[in-house]
């Protein structure tokens, strides 16, 4: 009888089987624990963690870690992934041609055309001559008012007003005649005096219909149809305002502008070939596939992709003592994306979704330093450790413990850094593949094109469903139900979405939908998941065709994600193939493949 | 039939209050209804906003005395006292008035 330890360290958990393996083989599974991995996977800080993981194992059995007659660590996958991204596109207002950052509360209705004139230059304004105001925040609500209708009675016709305050109500509900107001523009001073300008507002509920129109932009300017071409970028980020000012200076228009975001060489085994990140991810895609096996990828430096390439063969050169020019790139994941960016002479800080591509790229490298790792825990247990055969191995044997699961079987590890694929055919034959783009690239997908800015609420929300917040004492979950509160949620909850964490709620603290953040969320993961899910598969498959794979087995963090399996699944059902998330020993889920199957082998020798 | 006119409820106390006309302005900016009553007698600036609210038709009150401002909202018959600030801070009275209007429009606070 021998008691065996079988132990995972994984780039964010380390996880322990034990298992009593009688003298015919035959296993009989103990025990199990899980902690966070202490250090970078393939590191002596390991050491930590997987002491910890081995006590909380064995004092489920009452046993001290001593009483171990062999421990076997995994062959940990040599990789290491990471991933940036770089914005393709940018619109630039010139010369102050436009206003269109929809203030939450402009004032008055309808469209109004005049020559641009600063309140404080009044005096100058000819009778019967129609004029766009413009009001600095110096000048308050009342002063504004009564300036304006003095005006009126001179005969001058204001036809609407550019406003620096959050005052276009107040303004507007002390007039003789009510105009269009838009407030809250921040850098008023920018506004150009003396020129052709149109204001529009919407009834409340309603979009602008003219600005939002290349040809009643031409209309209203008179312009010509030359200058209408111009009026087309104009009129399409202004498309879905409420409020927005168009002004006609004479360089001045909107433009989207193509960033130069530096170029990736990828280095296949039968040809290199270098592609500009601005001709998108699916272009770069493309390539990759034309280029495989990849050999190594090059990033142009200065910019993040580039960045991001030295950084991750740096991190890895560094753990394996090996030098830089002998780390190569194995594998990339580029998506298309969108984020809001500033715009580049916005007079009110407005902010648009440009074009961005996300890349994930990953390290690969012969093996990590694991007898360094293994001979620190041999010492600090005094029990006998040997590193133990391939994970994808190991992970296959773990998978096979899944109730309905049997040979052929292929199996997914979806992790943080890397996806991972493997099939392992009725003689036990395996054949493996590790594939860039995970969990962060999914994080990070989200938190750009939801804007939050924030990463740890990105990662909430790609692991925990949205509910809106009707009152404080009820709010709404994503899939329609209401739950009822008995004392009142914190005010700061109220007319937000909020994450429901274990923990307790967070909010989110942009205005977006449930329905868009559930949107963004499923999106994200369809486009990292999905994508790698039919690269990997199409890879090990035998003959490379996905149905000739009648089971496939989800396991990982990733796979005990509440929609990632189900999203899979529905791909997969296209092609017949019996997929699901594993449960490991019909109890551990999805968790614990890897440390399963290092029990299992060691009978097997 | 007559009904209430929908209004937040302005319970004002018996001094004088310039910041006042900076609360009404932020309620006025968000285009919600608002009326302002005068209260003589004595009370305290929970009292007074809670007055208010159960007044207005909207369930929404705003107190303000020398104590400060406070915005009182009744909801599922659950008082709640949710903004309180100094009767002498005008730009903080003023985001009272505009929370007070986005609360009864539902929007988050600002």
């Amino acid at each position: 009888m021998k008691l065996i330890a079988g132990v995972d360290i994984g780039n964010s958990t380390t996880e322990v089987c034990i298992g009593e393996i009688n003298d015919n083989g035959a296993v009989h599974f103990l025990s199990d624990s899980m902690t966070s991995t202490t250090g970078a996977k393939g590191t002596e800080e390991n050491v930590k963690g997987i002491i910890k993981a081995l006590e909380l194992a064995m004092e489920k059995l009452s046993m001290q870690v001593s009483q171990l007659d062999v421990i076997r660590l995994n062959e940990a996958s040599p990789v290491i992934g990471d991933t940036a991204m770089e914005t393709i596109t940018q619109t630039v207002i010139t010369e102050s041609a436009m206003i269109g950052h929809n203030p939450d509360t402009p004032g008055g209705q309808g469209i109004g055309c005049g020559e641009t004139l600063r309140a404080e230059n009044e005096e100058q304004a000819k009778e019967h001559k129609k004029y766009i105001l413009i009001v600095p925040r110096t000048i308050g609500y009342e002063e504004a008012a009564r300036r304006i209708n003095q005006l009126f009675k001179k005969g001058v016709k204001v036809a609407g007003v550019i406003a620096q305050a959050d005052e276009g109500v107040l303004i507007c509900n002390r007039l003789q005649k009510p105009i269009p107001i838009v407030d809250e523009v921040q850098y008023i001073d920018k506004v150009p005096q003396g020129m052709q300008g149109v204001i529009e507002v919407a009834k409340t509920g309603e979009t602008i219909r003219s600005l939002s129109n290349p040809y009643d932009i031409a209309s209203l300017l008179k312009l010509t149809p030359e200058e209408t071409k111009y009026a087309v970028p104009v009129a399409k980020s202004l498309m879905g305002n409420r409020s927005a000012v168009v002004i006609k200076t004479p360089g001045g228009d909107v433009k989207e502008r193509i960033i130069p975001a530096g170029t990736l060489t990828i280095i296949g085994e039968k040809k290199t070939e270098t592609i500009g990140v601005d001709s998108g991810a699916e272009n770069i895609m493309s390539l990759a596939e034309e280029c495989f096996p990849i050999r190594d990828v090059e990033g142009e430096s200065g910019t993040n992709m580039g960045g991001m390439i030295s950084t991750v063969k740096d991190v890895m050169a560094k753990l394996t003592y090996q030098s830089i020019s002998d780390i190569k790139i194995k594998d990339i994941l580029a998506v298309d994306t969108m984020l809001p960016v500033k715009v580049d002479g916005g007079l009110a800080g407005e902010a648009y979704m440009e074009k961005a591509v996300a890349m994930a790229a990953m390290v690969k490298t012969h093996r990590l330093p694991m007898h360094r790792i293994a001979e620190k825990v041999e010492k600090q247990t005094g029990v006998f450790v040997q590193i133990a055969g391939v994970e994808a191995v190991m992970a296959s044997l773990g998978a096979l413990t899944t109730p309905g699961a049997a040979l052929p079987i292929a199996m997914l590890d979806l992790g943080g850094g890397s996806s991972d694929g493997a099939v392992m055919d009725q003689t036990g034959k395996i054949s493996s593949i590790h594939l860039a783009g995970a969990g962060e690239l999914v994080t990070m997908l989200i938190n750009a094109e939801l804007g939050l800015e924030n990463k740890a609420t990105a990662e909430l929300i790609k692991k925990y469903p949205a509910a809106r917040v009707e009152n404080l004492f009820q709010i709404t979950i994503e899939n329609g139900e209401t739950r009822f509160f008995d004392s009142p949620l914190d005010s700061r909850f109220y007319g937000r979405v909020v994450v429901l964490c274990p923990d307790g709620m967070v909010p989110v603290l942009k205005d977006i939908s449930v329905e868009k953040i559930v949107h963004v969320r499923r999106s994200a993961k369809e486009r990292v998941f999905v994508e790698n899910t039919l690269r990997a598969l199409k890879m090990v498959a035998p003959m490379n065709s996905i149905r000739n794979i009648p089971n496939v087995v989800l396991v990982g963090g990733s796979s005990e994600d509440f929609e990632i399996p189900e999203l899979i699944m529905n791909e997969l059902s296209k092609f017949k193939v019996v997929c699901g998330r594993g449960n490991i020993r019909s109890s551990k889920g999805p968790r614990n493949a890897v440390a399963t199957g290092l029990v299992m082998s060691y009978s097997g020798r | 039939m007559e009904y209430r006119r929908p209004a937040i409820l302005i319970y004002e106390g018996p001094g004088e209050y310039p910041g006042l006309s900076e609360i009404k302005s932020g309620i006025e900016e968000e285009g919600v209804p608002f009326k302002a009553i005068r209260y003589s007698k004595k009370a305290s600036l929970q009292e007074l906003s809670l007055m208010a609210a159960r007044q207005s038709s909207m369930e929404a009150g705003i107190g303000i005395c020398d104590e400060g401002a406070c915005f009182c909202s009744i909801t599922g018959g659950q008082v709640l006292f949710l903004l309180r600030e100094a009767a002498d801070d005008r730009k903080a009275l003023r985001a009272l008035g505009s929370n007070a209007g986005r609360f009864v429009k539902k929007k988050s606070l600002r």
